[in-house]
């Protein structure tokens, strides 16, 4: 049985953004990342989340998928609201204040910018990983570090592994959890004590995770030495991707789009 | 004294794009005294229905009750307790040394130190491991029979009113087979138990019951005497028909006048030789 898919899996699709080449995609992602740094004021970044809102729609994802990677991140969003909220004592006009701590409205402001800047991030990077299958990405990611293998940066094995890490994101993830169910059905408990005693707690959970880990990198080390590979000199693609036109049109347009926006917003 | 689960349904990763629904409104009750054999396909359900026994996932509909109380979290520490041995249960095997790792869970509940070891002990000679010999060695450096055999007694030195087991024979020899079954027929002297395979003949000869689970839904729950009458419950389940009975049924295809099915192989050879006797 499966378990929750994780923050960020791919969602099969055949929406346009699904078809939209990887690269073209790592390339459209690179220029929403540089538009989300290089906006200064709120309208950029209305912009931008209307930008993400359009692309999420598109994709045909449900948008509680992409949400759940803002989740993800909410005790960050939490620190940055109040890291810029709070003020020691100030002499200035406070919203809330509990004896010398003080939430003041302009760091308030300044937070939710930041907090919303992230994210947007977090949604567009998601999309990416939601629209694209790991195997697709990887090889957009050889393509993209291709032109380095005449510096002999070895290109394929580091997609290979790439592939293989992505690969087994969700295994680990589903056998970290049989693992925990296992122990607690023999009476552990992670959930009480102090955060030493609940990071001791994870002791038998880990030692048989990474025993099992290591068995299986072997396994597939082995199992993938049988089936002949030797790296990634000479090996072939199943599907070979190209870079169409409309790949092309939807790149450059989107990237000049963008990179506009963050620099005139 | 039961374990019970009154309409019980789950659905994995309920309200998302990849909600599956494992169990549907399954009504089964477990009794102390009593060996209870769930048969079913892969992805039929039963390892979900065993961690929802277990209290370890919570229904997305109906109830599970121990002894009437309404169950709300792990049973592992309940009274009478509820021991779960997983599927390849020696992947959770951890501790420096096998009585430590046997040891975990009495002293996850509790118990002393002294108790822990002596539960260990007691549990290592139920499953046919000699505590002297193993007990200060490694649970890595044990073939894959003997890691099984104490990651069962890791579960049975918890002394649990309930034993519920997932696919306890699966990937052992022969000898490892028996030796498992032997722990079985012990522990039903002590709790409840429920043994979840695909492979019948295994257990069919010694459960006082059985369930069958198609697809999430209790389709068969009666004696194994009552279920061999009907082979095509076996292949309705995508389960292989016992070998002992698929002889049989081919026997009355072929115009034999094979009174009634059994499991037992003695007692289907008798069957035979009396509908040979009655075709002369």
């Amino acid at each position: 049985m499966r378990p929750p898919v994780p923050f960020g899996q791919y969602v099969p699709g055949d929406s346009p953004v699904h078809r939209v080449e990887p690269r073209a995609k790592m390339g459209l992602v690179a220029a929403y990342v540089i538009m989300l740094f290089t906006v200064g004021d709120f309208i950029g970044l209305i912009a931008a989340g209307l930008l993400a809102i359009t692309a999420v729609a598109i994709s045909s994802v449900p948008s509680r998928l992409v949400l759940r990677g803002v989740r993800a991140v909410s005790v960050i969003l939490a620190f940055t609201l109040l890291a810029h909220g709070l003020r020691w004592n100030p002499a200035t006009v406070s919203l809330v204040r509990l004896g010398p701590l003080a939430l003041d409205p302009e760091g308030l402001l300044t937070g939710i910018f930041f907090a919303v800047r992230i994210v947007l991030l977090v949604v567009g990077t998601s999309l990416l990983t939601l629209t694209t299958s790991p195997v697709r990405l990887a090889d957009g990611i050889e393509r993209l570090m291709s032109p380095l293998e005449v510096l002999r940066f070895p290109a394929g094995e580091v997609a290979m592994m790439l592939t293989v890490a992505l690969r087994f994101i969700p295994t680990t993830a589903e056998e970290a959890e049989k693992i925990v169910v296992a122990q607690v059905a023999r009476g552990a408990r992670f959930d009480v004590g102090g955060p030493t005693r609940r990071a001791r707690a994870y002791v038998p959970v880990l030692v048989p995770l990474f025993v099992s880990l290591f068995r299986r990198a072997d396994e597939l080390a082995t199992a993938m030495e049988a089936r002949c590979y030797r790296g990634g000199e000479g090996r072939t693609r199943l599907r070979e991707s190209h870079l169409t036109l409309s790949d092309w049109v939807v790149m450059i347009s989107g990237a000049v789009l963008m990179v506009g926006i963050g620099v005139s917003l | 004294m039961s374990l019970t689960m009154s309409s019980v349904s789950y659905t994995y990763g309920e309200g998302s794009a990849y909600a599956t629904q494992a169990l549907s409104g399954v009504d089964l009750e477990i009794r102390r005294d009593e060996l209870v054999l769930v048969l079913g396909a892969t992805g039929s359900g039963k390892s979900t229905l065993l961690r929802v026994a277990a209290g370890l996932l919570a229904p997305t509909d109906g109830r599970v009750l121990l002894d009437g109380i309404e169950v709300t979290g792990p049973l592992a520490a309940a009274e009478p307790s509820v021991g779960l041995v997983f599927q390849s249960p020696e992947a959770q095997l951890f501790a420096e040394t096998v009585e430590a790792d046997v040891g975990f869970g009495p002293r996850n509940i509790g118990r002393s130190e002294t108790e822990a070891s002596e539960a260990a002990r007691d549990a290592l000679v139920a499953v046919g491991i000699d505590p002297d010999a193993f007990g200060s060695r490694s649970p890595f450096s044990l073939s894959g029979g003997e890691a099984r055999r104490v990651a069962m007694a890791g579960v049975l030195a918890m002394s649990p009113g309930y034993l519920l087991l997932d696919e306890p024979t699966a990937g052992l020899d022969v000898s490892g087979r028996e030796a498992v079954a032997r722990i079985v027929g012990a522990a039903r002297e002590r709790s409840g138990v429920v043994v979840v395979t695909h492979d019948a003949e295994e257990f069919l000869t010694v459960a006082d019951r059985v369930v069958l689970l198609t697809e999430g839904h209790l389709t068969f729950d009666g004696s194994a005497d009552a279920l061999v009458q009907e082979p095509a419950r076996f292949v309705d389940a995508g389960l292989r028909v016992p070998e002992v009975l698929h002889t049989q049924v081919l026997a009355r295809e072929i115009g034999l006048e094979v009174e009634r099915y059994s499991f037992d192989p003695l007692e289907a050879a008798r069957l035979l030789a009396d509908a040979r006797t009655r075709s002369q």
